[in-house]
């Protein structure tokens, strides 16, 4: 195979789990940009609903991007009753900005999590074979990947949509107003806790998607989630904080630059590609490539 | 319409007021004035609920609001002009009025409240879709006045909204105030500006360190020989 040919399907599979790793770390950036809160427990959030996605398709045979919309409402509600009675009140305890308290508390949630995950369904990974699993389409000398396919595309279209929900719609735009200054937006009548357990639900909502998303072609175990958390990490600081359009040009240059690394490197070698370009970007544009200036 | 009484406030240790008294008649613009660090600024704030009483209360048309949450007190139609503008620096002159009408009940006015705030500041109706944050001081001063009219206050308490600004655009800033009062919007105004304050307030309370120093008409205000040498310098 030609070279040429083999760069450009390292950019299509790129750009395909770019897409994904968009989702999940728009998730995390939402949280992060309104509420401040660095959520550790994303990764271990996203396995939980990688493992209800399993469930869901074993015994009730549901497809998997049709079940996508239960796991989506399912924890999307998880997430509202951890910011409404546990996250919420540790954020009334605190004056800090950045509360410590609750950074400690989403890390100590994600080991607790895993580490349950780990007892109840042990370290055995297993694969769920939807009709999708395995299957491409061949354009010319090129091969898509069907469920990666439908997956892309699926979480461009969420992408677009909760862009559409944070511009155009008043409880969207009160949360980018909460970003900026949330001080102020009570003395606009918004209900601060309210907003902040939408957002939250939000969050966790679009990891519950992604778990549907990512069940048709990846293995399902404890540590599933892990490294997709932090890759969020690294998304959430090259798009610059609580940005979706940020987060989304980043997820898929993370996406590409992994998959167009594995032409040249080894495939963990190609993973540390990605925290390279990290560090990089850390220290020539500190606010991330697509970032504002923290006032 | 709005009676605070004998309020005490604590930040942690500090106490920042001690037994502020004062009362803002409805249809007047009510001045307070004070040096720095005199409590204006925690006043205001705990009358929006931003800051929470230790003791004395809060009455709003007869009816204690001391326990309301302070996104509840903005459906009473008490609102607040924060010191500083405090608009969305990332958002534009359009949304940010926007989000001054975010309420359900405000949402229906848009139109005729958004024409008022243009016809009050046409310089707002130019900027509409630029960006707050670019704007210069007074006309993000204008911006923050014209956010908060869209909340349609009953009670316009404005924290400074001079300061920092070029005169000639204080003067704008003031002669808006004073044509908002004229609709029927209540004014409780603090500043630091006190000539000009005096001049256009019904009734004003001096206070220092935390407590009610002095209080009068605008016009006994101005001729008070304490006010006049604290805070005029004549």
């Amino acid at each position: 195979m030609s070279s040429f040919i083999m760069t450009l399907q390292a950019l299509i599979d790129g750009l395909l789990i770019g897409g994904v790793y968009a989702v999940i770390a728009i998730g995390l950036s939402l949280a992060f940009g309104v509420m401040r809160i660095v959520n550790w427990a994303h990764g271990e959030l996203l396995m939980l609903s990688i493992y209800t996605s399993y469930f869901i398709f074993t015994w009730f045979g549901i497809d998997p991007y049709l079940l996508m919309f239960l796991t989506a409402v399912l924890m999307a509600g998880f997430g509202y009753i951890l910011q409404r009675f546990v996250i919420s009140n540790m954020l009334a305890r605190e004056k800090e900005v950045e509360p410590i308290s609750v950074l400690l508390f989403t890390a100590g949630l994600g080991v607790f999590l895993s580490n349950l995950a780990l007892v109840i369904f042990k370290g055995n990974p297993r694969t769920a074979t939807t009709v999708y699993t395995g299957r491409s389409l061949h354009v010319g000398m090129l091969y898509v990947s069907v469920p990666k396919l439908i997956s892309f595309v699926i979480a461009m279209g969420c992408t677009v949509l909760l862009y559409y929900f944070l511009q155009k719609s008043e409880t969207g735009r009160a949360i980018r107003a909460a970003s900026q200054n949330r001080n102020v937006v009570t003395l606009m009548g918004v209900n601060i806790k309210r907003l902040y357990n939408i957002a939250f639900a939000i969050s966790v909502g679009m990891v519950g998607i992604a778990g549907a998303l990512l069940l048709p072609y990846s293995s399902v175990q404890p540590t599933s989630g892990t490294t997709y958390s932090f890759k969020s990490f690294v998304i959430i600081v090259l798009g610059g904080q609580g940005s979706v359009i940020g987060a989304l040009i980043s997820g898929l240059l993370v996406g590409i630059i992994e998959k167009v690394g594995t032409l040249y490197f080894s495939d963990t070698t190609a993973q540390i590609a990605v925290f390279a370009v990290f560090v990089l970007v850390l220290l020539l544009r500190p606010n991330g490539l697509f970032g504002r200036k923290q006032g | 319409m709005l009676k605070i009484d004998n309020i005490f406030v604590n930040y942690g240790n500090f106490e920042a007021l001690h037994g502020i008294s004062l009362s803002v008649e409805e249809g007047k613009i009510v001045a307070l004035v004070g040096g720095n660090g005199a409590g204006k600024t925690t006043t205001i704030n705990t009358i929006s609920g931003l800051t929470t009483l230790r003791k004395g209360d809060i009455l709003l048309d007869g009816q204690s609001i001391r326990d309301m949450p302070a996104h509840e007190r903005v459906k009473k139609g008490v609102i607040q002009v924060p010191e500083g503008r405090k608009l969305f620096p990332y958002m534009s002159v359009y949304e940010n009025l926007m989000m001054g009408s975010y309420l359900p009940e405000n949402r229906v006015k848009r139109k005729e409240n958004l024409d008022m705030c243009f016809e009050i500041f046409p310089k707002m109706a130019e900027r509409k879709d630029q960006m707050a944050g670019t704007m210069s001081g007074g006309e993000q001063q204008m911006c923050a006045i014209c956010r908060a009219l869209m909340s349609q206050p009953r009670l316009l308490m404005l924290d400074e909204p001079s300061l920092g600004l070029a005169p000639v655009i204080v003067d704008t800033v003031l002669d808006s105030i004073v044509r908002i009062n004229q609709t029927g919007v209540t004014i409780l105004l603090v500043e630091q500006n006190v000539l000009a304050t005096l001049d256009i307030a019904d009734y004003a309370y001096a206070i220092e360190i935390g407590q009610n120093a002095l209080e009068g008409t605008g016009k006994e205000m101005l001729e008070n020989e304490q006010i006049r040498s604290t805070y005029l310098g004549i």
